[in-house]
Parts: structure tokens; C-alpha cells; sequence
């Protein structure tokens, strides 16, 4: 039985924790599988979707939460994302104090800094194609009180309940629509791109499997 | 698709948008985000409700982009059209102005002239005028000159006839005055002729010795040369004799010389006062 079949978070985390720290390298491989999307997500958020950046503090959380889990154990395996999620931080914590350091030393660092990562060809394909299934989306859209509740919600970030009183919604309704338009969008790009899930998480997926070896 | 089939409750949508907006506190984003890292439901959820709001961001800003860039073709297309309609009015404009300038210049050209022509025309009623004028005084001076010689042939006439009659009818008591050469050598005229109505006078010159055949003879006032005549042939008493009309001496002195035609001998100057009231 692998980690993966229980539903339980705690027990799963401390059943990996405790093989991972018996030596058993396939709880370490669970161990990144099972959280290493979420991680990623959350480290190219938090760069600001430098994904070059996200996955070297991926690899070196894993390095970090890994080693200490063979060496030490943790106080509490159960609470193994937290771990992961604080390690994470701090670890881009530090990074950003060393990027912060060498700007004064030389100005190709400043430069590869600045540089906007998100940029490139699969990027904007992807950004046109999310546009193109909300196009799609919102013409499907039964009434013009509901397209004008995501323009409002998503384009003017208006409050929620603003938008129910301007409209005479409640937000049962409200959450209805949004979560309909949200489900149709999700469909139709899971049909469009074989099953993927919205954004480039797949390529995350992906890239987190690859680099699995190294940690 | 994530694999998980735990489906989100309202309330993780609720989360999940409130995470998305920056509206979860530090605390609350941290669970949310420990969740996330157990939860791939929960991730799937954050993702498409990101993606979507994303592509809504995305839809508006190519539409606004492409409105823009429609406007902005709109504005080119208007702008040519413009410039065009610009460069096809000022293509028209400037042979048209051209042609109103040159239009202008004729009628210019034609003012002047018609000015000309005006003054053409009223020079040359002026001239007609003048012609008239002058066509006018020349009848006037014609009709005065033809009066004049109507007049001084009529005089003329009537002197004739009054010669004719003169002629035609003999003469009574016409004066008959000698000059003989000695008697006129004193400085005063010895003989004096008083004329009246009498038409004419008759001279007998006495020419002075010797005597030659033939005399050129010529009657003086003064100066002036009244009367000539040439080879005249005295008579047997030596004497030229000669008919000289009354009105052609006035008062004063008058001299006959007689002088030889073939210029042999001398001059013979014969000297007489008249004293004629009808010829001054």
C-alpha cells in the first residue's frame, strides 16, 4: 500500500515520514510526488513566476526536508506539508537576501534578475489560449447579468457583495455562476489540451518528475 | 485534470477567490497554502479559477488592444482619406487656383482691355467729334471762302463789267498829263494830279535825247514797282505814251522810268504827285 491511497493527510505524512526516515528511498520519491506540484505553484507564485528560480528552491526544499527527515526525524511527521511549505519560504527567504547582496557586485546579476521569466513563446500560447476558452465561456453564458458579474468580479475587482446588490444576486447565485463558468472553462481546456489541468501546471508536473533524481 | 476526486465545497471556492484577490491574511493564506500542497483538488481549483481570471484579463486587454487597433486603423483609414481628400483638393485646388488666377489675369486683361477699347472708342468719338468739328468749320470756312469768291467774284464780275462798260463806252474828260524830262529834275514833283471818277490817265512821256527805239518802262510809288512794260516804241514826237488806270495810283509820288531797251542812251526819270481820295 503506498502513501497515495490514504485520505487522511496526517496519517499519509507520517506513515511517508516515518519510511523515509527508515531509509526506504521510495517514501522520498512519495514524499516529492506527492507534494512537489503544490510546491512548485507555490515558489513560482512566490517569485513571481520565475520558474528557473521555483525549481532550484524545489530541488533544494526536497534536499532540505529530505535530509533532515533521514538525520532527525521531525517533531511532528503529520504536519509534513507545513514543513515543506515553511522550508520553502525560508529557503526563498534567503535566496532573495543573496540576490539582494550581489546586486551591488556585479550588474549581469541585476540584470538576470530583472529579467521577466514568465516571458517566451509557450507562455503567451498559453496566456492566447485561456483567452480564447473565456471568449468561448462567456459567449456560452445564459444572460448578460451573468457576464457582467465575472467582468465586474474578475476585470473591475469589485466586491462580491457589491456586485449581488448592483445585480439583486445572492451570493449562493453568485457562487453558482462563478463556479459553472469556472467548471466550463476547466472542461473545455482539459478537451483542448488532453486533459490538462488550466495554466502549465502539467509542464510543472513534468519538470518536477524530471528533476527528482537530483534531490 | 487533477486526479483527485474530492470535489471543493463552496466554501473552498470561497477561499480560493478570497486567495487569489489578496484578501486572506497571512495566517490564513499560510493554511491555505499548507493545503494546497496536500490537496491537488484544491490546487486544480486554484489553478482553472487563476487561469480563468487570467484569460479574462487576457480576452479584455486583446479586445481592448484590438479595439484600439481598430480605432487606431480607423483613424489611419480616416487620416489617408483624409489626406487624400486633402491631396485631391489641393491636386484640384491648385489647378484651380491656377485657373482663377489665369482667370483672373484674363478678366484683368480683358478690363484693361476693355479700358482700352473704351478709351479707344471715346478717342475716337473724340476724333469723330473733332472730325465733325472740323468738317463742320471747314464747311463753315468753305461756305465763307465760297462766299468770300462768290463775293470777290461777283466784285470781280461787276469790276469787269463796269471795265467793259468802261471799255465799250468812250471816255469823257480823261486827264492827259506831259512829263517832259527837264521839267522833273527839281527835287519836288513839278506836275500834281488830282484824280477823280475818271478811270484812267493818260502819261505822254517825253523820253530825253538822243532817242532810242524801243523803251523799257517801269511806274513806281516809292519803291514799289507799280506797273511794267517792255519795248515800247516811242511815237514820232519822241513821246511813250500810256494809259495808266486811275485806281492804280493812290496818293503820293510816283516816278516813270524810261530806260533804252538795247541799254544805249540814257534813263529817263519823270516825277508826279497824285492826290487820289477813291483809291486809298
Amino acid at each position: 500500500m503506498t502513501a497515495t491511497d490514504h485520505h487522511d493527510e496526517a496519517g499519509i505524512a507520517t506513515e511517508l515520514v516515518d519510511r523515509a526516515r527508515a531509509g526506504d528511498d521510495q517514501a522520498a520519491a512519495e514524499i516529492f510526488t506527492r507534494y512537489q506540484r503544490g510546491l512548485l505553484y507555490l515558489l513560482r507564485r512566490w517569485t513571481g513566476g520565475d520558474t528557473e528560480l521555483a525549481e532550484d528552491l524545489l530541488q533544494d526544499t526536497f534536499g532540505v526536508v529530505l535530509e533532515r527527515i533521514r538525520e532527525d526525524g521531525l517533531g511532528d511527521p503529520s504536519r509534513l506539508a507545513g514543513f515543506l511549505h515553511a522550508t520553502a519560504r525560508n529557503l526563498l527567504r534567503n535566496a532573495r537576501r543573496k540576490t539582494l547582496r550581489r546586486r551591488t557586485d556585479a550588474d549581469t546579476d541585476t540584470i538576470d534578475t530583472a529579467t521577466d521569466h514568465r516571458a517566451g513563446p509557450l507562455h503567451s500560447t498559453l496566456r492566447t489560449e485561456e483567452a480564447q476558452v473565456v471568449r468561448q465561456v462567456i459567449a456560452e453564458l445564459g444572460t448578460e447579468r451573468d457576464r457582467q458579474l465575472l467582468y465586474r468580479y474578475y476585470l473591475a475587482e469589485e466586491d462580491k457583495d457589491a456586485i449581488c446588490s448592483d445585480l439583486a444576486l445572492d451570493r449562493v447565485h453568485f457562487n453558482r455562476v462563478l463556479f459553472r463558468a469556472r467548471q466550463r472553462f476547466k472542461t473545455l481546456w482539459q478537451s483542448k489540451w488532453d486533459r490538462s489541468a488550466p495554466g502549465d501546471s502539467s509542464m510543472s508536473r513534468e519538470i518536477g518528475t524530471r528533476d527528482l533524481d537530483h534531490v | 485534470m487533477s486526479e483527485s476526486a474530492s470535489p471543493l465545497t463552496p466554501d473552498d471556492h470561497e477561499v480560493i477567490d478570497r486567495y487569489l484577490r489578496g484578501e486572506l491574511d497571512s495566517e490564513s493564506s499560510e493554511r491555505f497554502e499548507v493545503r494546497l500542497l496536500a490537496e491537488p483538488a484544491l490546487l486544480d481549483g486554484l489553478e482553472t479559477a487563476e487561469a480563468f481570471a487570467r484569460g479574462i484579463k487576457t480576452a479584455a486587454t486583446q479586445e481592448m488592444v484590438a479595439t484600439a487597433a481598430a480605432a487606431a486603423t480607423i483613424r489611419r483609414r480616416r487620416f489617408a482619406q483624409l489626406a487624400g481628400m486633402v491631396a485631391l483638393a489641393v491636386m484640384l485646388l491648385i489647378p484651380s487656383v491656377v485657373l482663377v488666377r489665369d482667370l483672373q489675369n484674363v478678366d484683368r486683361e480683358l478690363d484693361v482691355a476693355r479700358d482700352q477699347v473704351a478709351a479707344a472708342d471715346q478717342r475716337a468719338e473724340e476724333a469723330e467729334r473733332r472730325a465733325d468739328d472740323a468738317e463742320a468749320r471747314r464747311s463753315t470756312d468753305a461756305d465763307r471762302r465760297d462766299t468770300e469768291i462768290d463775293q470777290q467774284l461777283a466784285a470781280l464780275r461787276s469790276e469787269n463789267q463796269r471795265l467793259e462798260q468802261q471799255i465799250a463806252t468812250p471816255s469823257v474828260n480823261v486827264p492827259v498829263l506831259t512829263l517832259a524830262p527837264e521839267r522833273s529834275a527839281a527835287n519836288q514833283p513839278s506836275q500834281r494830279l488830282t484824280l477823280g471818277d475818271s478811270g484812267s490817265v493818260v502819261f505822254l512821256l517825253e523820253v530825253a535825247l538822243p532817242v532810242a527805239s524801243r523803251y523799257g518802262v517801269v511806274l513806281r510809288q516809292d519803291d514799289t514797282v507799280l506797273w511794267r512794260g517792255e519795248d515800247l516804241v516811242p511815237d514820232s514826237l519822241d513821246t511813250l505814251t500810256i494809259s495808266v488806270p486811275s485806281s492804280l495810283l493812290r496818293t503820293g509820288v510816283h516816278t516813270f522810268e524810261a530806260k533804252p531797251s538795247d541799254g544805249s542812251g540814257s534813263t529817263t526819270r519823270l516825277r508826279f504827285d497824285v492826290e487820289n481820295d477813291l483809291a486809298d
